[in-house]
């Protein structure tokens, strides 16, 4: 009983002092070397070698920042109505059409055209319908062709 | 009828109070031990004023502060007890060894972003208290433990009792007081000793000022301990052939040999707690300081006595019930010592110089709360304590050269440890070298490794005081391992 008695008191005048650690608390970022004070090193680099950071480096400083995305939420129909109406921009055409390339003689059996290029984007064909451009939707291409398009970026800023 | 029962009592507290507590019982868990770590025993446990690691819970909390990684350590030991007994002249050499976990310990710093919080829990073993004693020697004296034991006596004053071990082996007349042995025995016998004190401890520590740390440790302390004691006096010249050693009952002629066999066994628990602080001088030094409060050991003791004489080829042995008699339970309470160290280590180029003093008053040691002991005795026993030790300071010194090309370090220091009863000269305290080597692998996983050989002389009375004395000259030989892995 006295022991504890004399441990709390000299617990006490401690307290009394003031608190001169700072506890880390999860709604801040971790501290790094550059945001955290730290006391003084007792083992150099020069003469401790790889015991210094065995020592002296918080196990914290390791730990990647944490970063935070918020979710992207599908724009839905109504919310497309709202974005789109009421404002002053001009209102942009639908693109023209390509023009049609010329199509063999009808009464010709179908006879399959040599490509005239390497470049099977530009494939033709005899078929009666309109030729379409093969479109990988999910390509790196396509992305950046659907993001040059001169208008500021909608995506979240990335962190 | 009152005087009968308090006639009873005496009684039954007779052989209690025989075989009731010592000086030594108190010692052995008021002494330190070797406590915990490869990298302190390595440095001659020179570690208050470094306590850098996980064992700084059990050299100084505050040294916790210092930890900035969480880490993961554990420990193997291997301890071996040689001793060099000589009685009459007569060497006789014994040895016993054991292995042990040293301590689990884990220790987690709070992220913080100025200042340290750090705590840490551990498991260690801080004492080993194995040991090892054989003897043989012919004493010509008129004297044997026969004799000793032929009348009991209470503590208290000088009241014979009947019956006693000698009366019992038919060794001694029927007053149980004179026996027609006088001496002129060969006495041997062995003690063998194991156990150790083990200890759980939470320790916390928290930087309060700019380099200046302060921490603690509650230390739940349980531990046993079992001594085995055969101790024989035979008369190996023929002295007794034709002495009938109980007067009358001629069977009890040819005389041969005397045993008796104790057995000691202790469970050991208690609490205590342990503060200290340490302050870094930038790179250049730290200065430590510690408090251990009393610890505080509760011990349940079993006794268990047994004996016989043998005659020709002709064997007599105790019944059942008078091993009852001289065996028994009891229960009481050793309270340590206040101790109090001091240390500072010195950081040069990678070399370390560590030293440290350690003050314990021995006198403050103390029986209490005895169950199945007369409380009068008890009472004597801390008077004795009070009067025949003393306050002793311990040094450690501890140096530490670190390669750093390498990852390696090595290290070597000196304990000296004085004997705590007055007036001992200084071949009585414990003495021990040690060394080590580290290594660094991977900046994370460290392996230290300690050997400690340790050396003083000690001395033990068969019975009396001087009558048949055992000169020991004690070596030990400690091998420590210890794993670290920091996060």
């Amino acid at each position: 009983m006295k022991a504890i008695k004399l441990f709390l008191f000299v617990s006490f005048i401690f307290l009394l002092q003031g608190c001169y650690t700072i506890i880390w608390t999860p709604d801040l970022e971790l501290p790094t070397k550059d945001t955290s004070e730290r006391s003084d090193s007792y083992y150099d680099p020069d003469d401790y070698g790889n015991y210094y950071p065995y020592y002296e480096i918080p196990w914290w400083y390791s730990i990647p920042p944490a970063t935070y995305t918020p979710p992207v939420k599908p724009r839905g129909p109504l919310v497309e109505k709202v974005r789109n109406t009421g404002n002053t921009d001009r209102t942009t055409e639908p693109p023209a059409r390509p023009e049609r390339p010329p199509i063999a003689d009808p009464g010709t059996p179908t006879v399959s055209q040599p490509p005239t290029t390497e470049d099977t984007s530009t494939k033709r064909t005899t078929e009666s319908t309109p030729p379409k451009r093969e479109r990988e939707s999910g390509s790196s291409n396509s992305r950046d062709t659907r993001n040059n398009d001169g208008n500021r970026s909608t995506d979240p800023p990335r962190r | 009828m009152k005087i009968l029962k308090v006639l009873i009592l005496i009684i039954v507290m007779l052989p209690l109070a025989a075989q009731a507590q010592t000086i030594t019982d108190a010692l052995r868990v008021a002494e330190g031990g070797l406590g915990i770590g490869a990298r302190a025993l390595g440095m001659g446990n020179a570690y208050t004023g470094i306590s850098d690691d996980a064992s700084a819970m059990y050299f100084n909390p505050a040294g916790l502060g210092l930890i900035k990684r969480l880490e993961v350590a554990g420990g193997l030991d291997y301890f071996n007890y040689d001793n060099n007994a000589t009685l009459f002249s007569n060497k006789t050499n014994y040895s016993s060894s054991a292995t042990n976990f040293n301590q689990i310990s884990f220790v987690f710093p709070f992220p913080t972003l100025r200042g340290s919080l750090v705590f840490g829990m551990s498991y260690n073993k801080n004492k080993d208290l194995t040991s090892a004693l054989k003897f043989d020697g012919f004493n010509i004296g008129s004297n044997s433990m026969i004799q000793y034991m032929e009348v009991v006596k209470s503590p208290q004053d000088n009241q014979s009792y009947k019956y006693s071990v000698p009366y019992d082996l038919l060794l001694s007349n029927d007053t149980g007081r004179v026996s027609t042995i006088n001496g002129k025995l060969n006495q041997s016998g062995t003690n063998l000793q194991e156990g150790g004190l083990e200890s759980w401890t939470f320790s916390g520590s928290m930087e309060v000022s700019k380099n200046l740390y302060v921490g603690g440790s509650l230390n739940i302390n349980s531990g046993i301990y079992k001594s085995n004691r055969e101790y024989y006096e035979d008369d190996t010249k023929g002295i007794y052939t034709n002495v009938e050693t109980a007067p009358g009952i001629p069977s009890t002629k040819n005389f041969t040999t005397f045993y008796r066999n104790d057995i000691l066994d202790w469970e050991i628990s208690g609490w205590d707690l342990k503060i200290g602080t340490i302050y870094q001088l930038s790179k250049i030094a730290r200065f430590g300081a510690t408090i251990q409060f009393p610890k505080k050991f509760s011990i349940k003791e079993t006794y268990n006595f047994d004996a016989s004489s043998t005659f020709g080829n002709n064997e007599v042995k105790l019944s059942s019930d008078l091993i009852d008699y001289y065996s028994d339970k009891v229960e009481y309470d050793i309270t340590t010592p206040f101790v109090f160290t001091g240390a500072a280590s010195v950081n040069v180029k990678g070399l370390i110089l560590s030293g440290e003093a350690t003050l314990t008053d021995y006198t403050q040691t103390k029986f209490s709360n005895p169950k199945g002991i007369l409380a009068k005795y008890i009472t004597t026993e801390n008077k004795n304590m009070k009067e025949l030790l003393r306050a002793v300071a311990a040094i450690n010194v501890g140096v530490e050269y670190t390669i750093p090309q390498v990852g390696v370090r090595v290290r070597g220091g000196f304990i000296s440890q004085p004997s705590p009863y007055k007036g001992d000269a200084s071949d009585l305290g414990k003495k021990y070298l040690t060394g080590g080597v580290g290594f660094l692998a991977d900046e994370t996983f460290a392996i230290d490794v300690a050997y400690a050989h340790g050396w003083w002389k000690t001395f033990g009375d068969n019975y009396g005081i001087n009558l048949s004395r055992v000169y020991q000259d004690v070596a030990t030989d400690k091998m420590l391992v210890t794993f670290s892995y920091r996060f």
